[in-house]
């Protein structure tokens, strides 16, 4: 997996273009985990009258 | 906010039926929230959707709208430094302790006031690497100047409005899925009709904490 978007330049050089795409889908697979691990943990730990 | 104090919430404990509301968000602070919302959503259509094979004249479109999402950035920090009570987004001690203690926490808790923290440095490098990009597109103001910078740094300002833009897909699902858990319902609405209940905010938040005012 690339972290990063590269071209080749006129002159052969290898120059950076930005963020690699491919990043989209973990980016989101983040989001999700950060869900499910949040939605576990508050089924699992009884609540706390915390405002959160 | 806060700073407005002058909670006279205990005089309002025997009002029969009628809800007493909690003040939580002004008018222009919601319609705040909303502009921004909207900015980001389009700002990320524009430029994720392409990516993904729909392909559309998107560029016009995502630059007046970051154009019109700074503008607005711009209000919000001259509303939150001078007419608002910034430290009531500032995590403290108090915030931590509250993780073990299950204290209630002020007019926002320690898990909101780092979120800001994180969307407010990803929106903040965002705008200044698309102001930067704005020097490479012709609009009816300036010429496009691709020589400002060399392919390198160009390069680096891209890659880091792309992973601005990769991490606001993050931080967008984990907001939509807090706005959706009934346990947060409460704020929730009151990001569209500006108050919570008395009942709720005792229920939910420290009065020492977030000295509310009623709704008149």
């Amino acid at each position: 997996m690339e972290l990063f978007r590269y071209a080749t330049s006129v002159y052969g050089d290898k120059v950076l273009l930005g963020a690699s795409w491919d990043l989209l889908q973990w980016f989101v697979a983040i989001g999700v985990a950060a869900i499910l691990a949040h939605a576990i943990f508050k089924f699992i730990v009884p609540p706390h009258n915390s405002g959160t | 906010m806060s700073s407005h104090a002058a909670t006279n919430a205990n005089s309002v404990a025997s009002t029969g039926q009628a809800v007493v509301k909690i003040e939580r968000h002004k008018l222009v602070d919601r319609l705040y929230h909303w502009v921004m919302a909207i900015c980001i959503l389009t700002l990320l259509a524009t430029s994720l959707l392409p990516i993904v094979g729909w392909k559309f004249a998107w560029l016009t479109i995502h630059w007046i709208t970051g154009l019109v999402m700074t503008a607005g950035l711009i209000f919000h920090i001259i509303r939150a430094l001078f007419f608002q009570d910034p430290m009531s987004m500032v995590a403290d001690t108090k915030d931590v302790a509250n993780l073990t203690a299950g204290g209630r926490p002020g007019k926002y808790n320690l898990a909101q006031k780092l979120y800001h923290l994180a969307i407010a440095v990803l929106i903040l490098c965002g705008i200044a690497s698309g102001l930067l990009m704005l020097r490479k597109i012709d609009t009816p103001f300036w010429e496009r100047n691709a020589y400002w910078f060399s392919d390198q740094t160009w390069g680096i300002i891209y890659a880091i409005h792309d992973f601005v833009a990769l991490s606001l897909v993050t931080m967008i699902i984990i907001h939509i899925y807090f706005a959706l858990r009934p346990d947060e319902w409460h704020l929730t609405r009151s990001m569209f009709r500006g108050w919570i209940s008395r009942k709720e905010y005792l229920d939910h938040f420290d009065p020492k904490r977030w000295k509310a005012r009623e709704e008149p």
